[in-house]
C-alpha cells in the first residue's frame, strides 16, 4: 500500500496550484498528484490560442512548470494513471495499474472532458475536439494538410479556432444549432456581432444548421448536413461544450449533480476529500447557488483555497470570476453570473455603432455580471463593483451611457 | 528584491489571472492584453520600475504570484541588478 498525506486526482491547473500551495504551507507532508494525460502541468488556455497553433510562440512556452520542479518540491507525479476506484471509509483510491493508495486528505480535481460529438462517422481521422496537449497536436498537423475546415458549435472554441484556420489561409465552414452565434449565453445584438467580424474575415455561417453524417473513408472529406447539402472539409473541430468528469466521485459515493458537489469550503460530502477547478459544483456565496465555472482563473483561485482547507485552514472560496476570448480584432469577456434569466434586469452599456457593446446584469440593485464585447477594458472595474454588492439602482440609467467611468462608482461613498 | 516588471504583449492572451492576483497592479486594456498601472495614471506593459507603480505599497510576494499565475508566463520580473527573477 502506498501511503501519502495528501493525494491529489487531475495535474492541471487546479491540481497543481493546490499541490504549490500545499508545500509552501506544510513543508513535510506527502504529496502526490495522479494524471490521466501523459505530460506534466502544462498550459490547457494557451491550446486555442492562434499564436501557440500556428507556432509564432515556441511549443515550449506550454509547459508551465520545468521536470525540476517535481522533484525539487518533492511532489510525486504519476504520469498517464488513470484513479479507478474509490472508497472514502478507509481512504483508499486504486489507479488503474491496480495500485491502491492510502491518503490522509484527498483532492479531486478531475477536470472536465469535451463533451462527445455524436454524428455518423465522427469517428474518422480529421474529427477533433480540442481538450488535451494531444488533441492540440494532432490538430496542429492536420492543419497543415487542410483546404477547408468546418467548425461546430458556436463558443469560445469556434471563435477562436475560426480566428486560427483564417491566418492559416484555411477557408472555414460554421455548423451551428443556433439562430445566432453563442445563443442564448449572449443576447441576438451580441451575437450578431461576432458574426460581423467572422463574416467579414472570410469564415461562412450556416445558422440552425445540424450535420446529419461525416462523409469519407478512413478519413473525413466533408459532411452532409440534414437539409441535404454536402460540404467538402479535411478538418472538423467540434467545441460543443465540456461536461464535468464526475466517474471517480461516483464510484466513491460522493454526491454528484452537474459537477461534483462542494460546499464554499470546497468540501464534498465525503469527510476529508475536497473538490475544486472544472469538475466543482460548489456554494457561490456571493450568488447564494451552485454553480459549475469552467475557468482559469477559477480552477487556479479554488486549488489553492482547497489546499488551503487541506492543510487546516477553513476559508470560504469567494470570487467575481471572469473570462475572455479574442480573435479578429474583438474582444469577448464575461464576468461573474452574466446569465439573463427570469428576475433579473439587462442593462445595456454602449451598441453595435459604438462597437463597444455591453450587457449589465442586475437583480434589483445589484449588479450580478455582465458580457463584454470590445470592453475587456472595464472588466476588471465591473468584477469590483460585483464584489462590493452595492445597490447601484440610481445609476443605471447611467450606465447606459459609454461615457460614464465606472470608476467613479467605486469610489463614491455607499 | 523585484526592481522591474514587464509584460510581454505577444505572450499575454487576456487570461485576467494577474489581476486577481494583483488587482492593484495589472488590468486588461481593450485588446484584452494586460498593462500595468502606474503613477500618473499611465497604462501599458512597461518596464515599469517597482517605485513607478500606482499601488506603491504592492510586496514583492504578491508581484511574483501574479507573474507565476500567468497561464503563458507572460510577466517578466527583475532585479535591482537586471537579472531575471521570474519566469
Amino acid at each position: 500500500m502506498n501511503e501519502v498525506k495528501y493525494l491529489i486526482i487531475g495535474g492541471g491547473v487546479a491540481g497543481t496550484t493546490a499541490a504549490e500551495t500545499l508545500r509552501s504551507t506544510d513543508p513535510e507532508g506527502g504529496i502526490a498528484i495522479v494524471s490521466d494525460e501523459p505530460y506534466r502541468f502544462y498550459s490547457r488556455i494557451m491550446l486555442s490560442k492562434p499564436n501557440f497553433f500556428l507556432e509564432k510562440i515556441p511549443f515550449d512556452q506550454i509547459w508551465l512548470k520545468p521536470d525540476s520542479w517535481y522533484a525539487a518540491n518533492r511532489i510525486q507525479l504519476l504520469k498517464g494513471r488513470k484513479a479507478v476506484q474509490l472508497e472514502t471509509t478507509p481512504k483508499i483510491v486504486t489507479l488503474d495499474d491496480d495500485s491502491p493508495w492510502h491518503y490522509q486528505k484527498l483532492l479531486l480535481a478531475t477536470g472536465a472532458r469535451a463533451r462527445k460529438w455524436d454524428v455518423p462517422g465522427a469517428e474518422k481521422r480529421g474529427v477533433y475536439a480540442l481538450r488535451t496537449l494531444d488533441d492540440a497536436k494532432e490538430i496542429i498537423a492536420q492543419v497543415k494538410q487542410t483546404k477547408e475546415a468546418i467548425l461546430i458549435g458556436s463558443g469560445f472554441v469556434s471563435f477562436e479556432m475560426a480566428d486560427m484556420l483564417r491566418l492559416a489561409g484555411i477557408d472555414v465552414t460554421l455548423v451551428i444549432l443556433e439562430s445566432y452565434y453563442w445563443e442564448p449565453v449572449l443576447d441576438e445584438t451580441s451575437g450578431r456581432m461576432i458574426e460581423k467580424v467572422l463574416q467579414d474575415h472570410g469564415v461562412k455561417i450556416n445558422h440552425r444548421a445540424e450535420v446529419a453524417e461525416v462523409l469519407g473513408g478512413e478519413a473525413v472529406t466533408g459532411v452532409r448536413l440534414k437539409d441535404g447539402r454536402q460540404l467538402p472539409c479535411q478538418l472538423i473541430i467540434a467545441g460543443i461544450g465540456a461536461a464535468c468528469t464526475t466517474d471517480l466521485a461516483q464510484a466513491g459515493g460522493i454526491k454528484t449533480n452537474r459537477g461534483i458537489l462542494a460546499n464554499e469550503y470546497l468540501e464534498t460530502s465525503a469527510p476529508d476529500v475536497w473538490t475544486a477547478g472544472d469538475c466543482a459544483e460548489f456554494r457561490d456565496l456571493l450568488l447564494g447557488e451552485q454553480i459549475v465555472l469552467g475557468n482559469w482563473v477559477n480552477s487556479q483561485s479554488q486549488g489553492k483555497v482547497a489546499a488551503l482547507n487541506m492543510a487546516g485552514r477553513h476559508d470560504p472560496f469567494k470570487l467575481v470570476s471572469f473570462y475572455t476570448t479574442s480573435g479578429f480584432g474583438m474582444t469577448i469577456a464575461f464576468v461573474g453570473d452574466s446569465r439573463a434569466g427570469e428576475g433579473r434586469e439587462v442593462i445595456l452599456r454602449g451598441s453595435p455603432q459604438e462597437n463597444a457593446y455591453g450587457r449589465l446584469i442586475f437583480q434589483g440593485g445589484k449588479l450580478l455580471g455582465a458580457t463584454l464585447i470590445n470592453l475587456t477594458r472595464e472588466m476588471g472595474l465591473i468584477a469590483k463593483l460585483i464584489e462590493l454588492g452595492r445597490d447601484l439602482s440610481p445609476h443605471k440609467p447611467a450606465l447606459a451611457n459609454l461615457r460614464t467611468d465606472l470608476a467613479t462608482l467605486i469610489s463614491a461613498n455607499g | 528584491m523585484i526592481k522591474k516588471v514587464v509584460v510581454d504583449r505577444n505572450l499575454c492572451i487576456g487570461a485576467a489571472s494577474c489581476v486577481v492576483a494583483a488587482p492593484g497592479v495589472f488590468e486588461l486594456n481593450g485588446e484584452s492584453k494586460a498593462v500595468i498601472k502606474q503613477k500618473g495614471g499611465v497604462k501599458n506593459s512597461g518596464p515599469v520600475e517597482k517605485e513607478g507603480l500606482e499601488d506603491g505599497a504592492v510586496t514583492d510576494e504578491t508581484l511574483l504570484a501574479a507573474a507565476q499565475s500567468c497561464p503563458t508566463r507572460a510577466i517578466f520580473l527583475y532585479d535591482e541588478q537586471g537579472q531575471q527573477i521570474y519566469p
